[in-house]
């Protein structure tokens, strides 16, 4: 009586242990969007952080040609008074509600393709655009 | 019987142990429960109702009405089973648009009698009128648009038939060095009216979209009437206030429908929560603003709540250029002034280049300059919000 008491006890708190750490770590529930202006030549993609919780940003900004083959671009960065030359992909800390950041791209030499912002946080997609060329 | 009593003993302790343990078992996990996974599962639901909240403003100003539900239902069997949400309104928020040396167009009706030389713009009516029809008539009624021209030459002579004097007009016109010739008789002493408009003579369009008129006759009793528009330069001011505002107790994140577009607002802070009404389409500053009004206090609780926008009076409509162009931003409390700063920003980045910006903040307002030749397409839906 006693072994199964213990056999299942420790069952049921490793199970549980399992659930509990998942959602101490839970998913980072917070809204993005991002505004697109295309102008002189360089493509501003300004996200703005519109709800929920501070969340580390993943980024990516992409040009996607149209075989579907894709390749890293060099962008800027630019996080209130401070910019930053990325390439391909970037990682922002700690992004606040209310906080903006804008991934700034010269489009001169690009043509007949499309450059692709994705930003996911740790557990999912938060928000993607795409800009046609 | 002393070994039978100890084993019963043993067995006793081991059941109770073993009861003990599923019980502290149960214990940690419900605790575990309550305090880890129920709050989370609780958080969760509250933001994908904020996001659902989100999406019924994003309705109200595309449908004109939507359905908000007030409380999002908790985690089954684990308080709070709901929580309650109120949709209110403040009058406090608004924007003014004051801007500079804008152009009207207001449709004028001249009369001309003699010698004279101005600018038109679409003319809808052009009337040739002479009273007391008479002899020695000189009229030149010439439309100009660029370097091409269209002119109506008329001339009038006497003619006797039998006893009865007539008059023969004679409308000549010219375009492009070709011409037409028409003739009219009428009476002596009668009126006589030529449309110059007329399909017959086939300037209709050029007419239309001349810019320049130049008119002379000979004779007080002639006159040309002409219907265009006239552009007109002013100053004007617009007001728009009030925002439709859901909150709810068991999130920190609430939903304001202002005249601009949707704002998020968290903490004393607030956020652009889509893409704003007031944009740079190319060299145009687009406006599309609406101005709430509400007159059903503050509706709160749970389930759900159906609100409809009626138009109360006509829309206000504007196209035109502009010199300078001001955005004023107010509320009465500062936490909005994030997302007017987050919209100037919007607004600086888009700008076309003959436009400067600039962007001067208060406690609680925000305004943004535009100086320079720009383009205002302007409306204004003047709204009530009522239950649906």
């Amino acid at each position: 009586m006693l072994s199964i008491a213990i056999i299942l006890a420790t069952a049921f708190v490793v199970s549980l242990n399992a659930n509990v750490s998942y959602y101490i770590k839970r998913k980072e529930l917070s809204s993005i969007f991002i505004f697109t202006v295309n102008k002189d030549s360089w493509i501003n993609f300004t996200s703005i952080h519109s709800g929920g919780d501070a969340v580390d940003i993943f980024g990516e900004v992409n040009l996607i040609f149209k075989n579907g083959t894709s390749k890293p671009l060099n962008a800027l960065l630019v996080r209130g008074e401070n910019e930053y030359y990325i390439h391909g992909r970037f990682q922002l800390n700690s992004f606040k509600f209310g906080e903006t950041f804008k991934v700034c791209v010269n489009s001169t030499k690009l043509s007949d393709c499309e450059i692709h912002l994705l930003l996911s946080c740790h557990s999912h997609i938060l928000a993607e655009v795409s800009e046609k060329l | 019987m002393k070994s039978t009593l100890l084993a019963v003993s043993v067995k006793g302790v081991s059941t109770v142990v073993a009861i003990s343990i599923i019980l502290a078992a149960i214990v940690t996990a419900s605790f575990a429960i309550q305090a880890f996974i129920v709050p989370e599962l609780e958080r969760e639901r509250a933001y994908l109702h904020s996001q659902d909240i989100l999406r019924s403003f994003e309705e109200l100003y595309s449908k004109g009405r939507c359905v908000i539900s007030l409380s999002h239902s908790g985690v089954p069997f684990f308080p709070p089973i709901s929580s309650t949400g109120q949709v209110g309104y403040d009058p406090q928020i608004g924007v003014t648009i004051s801007a500079f040396n804008v152009t009207e167009l207001k449709e004028v009706e001249k009369q001309l009698d003699s010698q004279d030389e101005f600018e038109v713009r679409s003319t809808s009516e052009a009337y040739f009128l002479c009273q007391n029809a008479s002899d020695s008539l000189k009229v030149n009624c010439t439309f100009s648009k660029d370097a091409e021209k269209v002119t109506f030459l008329i001339t009038s002579e006497l003619l006797k038939h039998d006893n009865t004097t007539l008059v023969r007009f004679q409308l000549r016109v010219i375009r492009n060095s070709n011409f037409n010739v028409y003739n009219y008789t009428v009476f002596q002493g009668d009126s006589f009216s030529l449309n110059l408009m007329n399909p017959i003579y086939n300037v209709t369009s050029f007419i239309k979209e001349a810019s320049k008129v130049y008119y002379k006759a000979n004779s007080p009793n002639c006159f040309l009437i002409l219907k265009y528009l006239e552009t007109e330069h002013k100053n004007t001011i617009f007001s728009v206030r009030g925002a439709i505002i859901y909150e709810t107790s068991g999130f920190p994140l609430s939903y304001a429908a202002t005249p601009w577009g949707l704002t998020a607002l968290e903490a004393g802070n607030s956020s652009l929560a889509a893409f704003p009404k007031i944009l740079w389409v190319n060299n145009t500053l687009t406006v599309n603003l609406y101005n709430f009004t509400w007159n059903m206090g503050t509706i709160g609780g749970t389930g759900a709540v159906s609100l409809h926008l009626l138009t109360t009076s006509s829309f206000v409509s504007l196209k035109s250029s502009f010199s300078r162009l001001y955005l004023n931003f107010t509320s009465a409390s500062p936490s909005l002034k994030n997302s007017y700063l987050q919209l100037a920003n919007i607004l600086k980045s888009s700008k076309p280049e003959n436009v400067k910006v600039s962007v001067q903040q208060g406690d609680s307002w925000v305004m943004v300059s535009f100086e320079g030749k720009g383009n205002l397409d302007l409306v204004i839906s003047n709204v009530k919000v009522v239950l649906g």
